[in-house]
């Protein structure tokens, strides 16, 4: 399976603590947390399912935003970048975000691709310092 | 061959339920891109964006984030986009079977339909093609749950 994804796992750990320090670690660099899905109140809500501590954040770099925009009109409908954050078994939470190079690979567009690189070296760096 | 099957049977079934005026209201005007089926629709944006709601309604998507993505980069970096949101669209039964079949599939949840205006009069809906842009994940489990969404889409698309 290609991985569309980069990801670290985090053991010993409360998932509420992790999430801070995913929102403070993409601030540093720069990306705004614009939306946050809680996926299991999301699920119990309205389909009565018991899930994981799951959340999706949607993040965004203004800068990078903009620019992929103006290389790629439709690109809003890969924006925000998300990173998920999920509690795998008691005590040991997942951080994973999107690779842009690999979910944008369905957009034939080369000025795209040297943003994505960019934005992924970012994003690397949000995983590695949680 | 699949696809052109499916194109034909939908097409059919689109003929079957729709009114005869609807039909002549809009005629083709779905583009279908490799990862995003789009349409120009003549109106106003806010009608437009509550006509979109409604569409996906239907077929049993419900927004669950709305981004103004206009607003959020003119403050920021003092450009002057004209409207553009971005609605995170979800139906919680294929959200779930997704996650389930794939354990980070959040990533690229929820599915987005985008609003842009053109100008006063015209606007651009873009809604992506799970189908598309899942392929690329290579699991089968999820493929045939991101085409029943992708059907979805398409069909509130053409009903838009």
């Amino acid at each position: 399976m290609k991985d569309f994804y980069i990801s670290t796992r985090v053991t010993g750990a409360d998932f509420s603590q992790v999430l801070d320090k995913v929102i403070e670690a993409l601030k540093s660099e720069g990306f705004g947390v614009l939306t946050e899905i809680d996926v299991r109140k999301t699920l119990k809500e309205k389909i009565d399912v018991e899930f994981r501590n799951y959340k999706i954040l949607g993040a965004c770099n203004p800068h990078f935003a903009y620019k992929a925009l103006q290389s790629e009109e439709m690109i809003g409908t890969m924006l925000p970048c998300n990173i998920v954050v999920q509690e795998r078994q008691e005590g040991t939470v997942e951080v994973a975000a999107v690779d842009p190079i690999a979910s944008m690979s369905a957009v034939e567009n080369p000025d795209l691709k040297d943003i994505a690189l960019e934005v992924k070296d970012k994003l690397e760096r949000v995983i590695r310092s949680v | 061959m699949k696809k052109i099957i499916k194109t034909t049977i939908l097409t059919v079934f689109l003929i079957l339920i729709m009114p005869a005026e609807n039909q002549a209201q809009h005629p083709e005007g779905l583009d279908h891109e490799g990862y995003y089926f789009s349409k120009e629709i003549m109106g106003e944006f806010d009608q437009i964006v509550d006509r979109v709601i409604a569409m996906f309604k239907e077929e049993q998507f419900g927004v669950v984030s709305e981004l103004n993505m206009d607003e959020t980069l003119n403050n920021k970096l003092g450009t002057q986009l004209k409207r553009y949101k971005i609605l995170g669209m979800c139906n919680p039964g294929y959200a779930y079977k997704a996650m389930q079949a794939e354990p980070n599939i959040g990533l690229m949840l929820p599915c987005k339909v985008l609003i842009r205006e053109i100008d006063g009069e015209t606007c651009v809906v873009s809604a992506i093609d799970p189908e598309s842009t899942m392929k690329t994940i290579n699991n089968p489990e999820l493929d045939q749950i991101a085409k029943k969404v992708s059907e979805h889409f398409k069909r509130a698309m053409e009903e838009l």
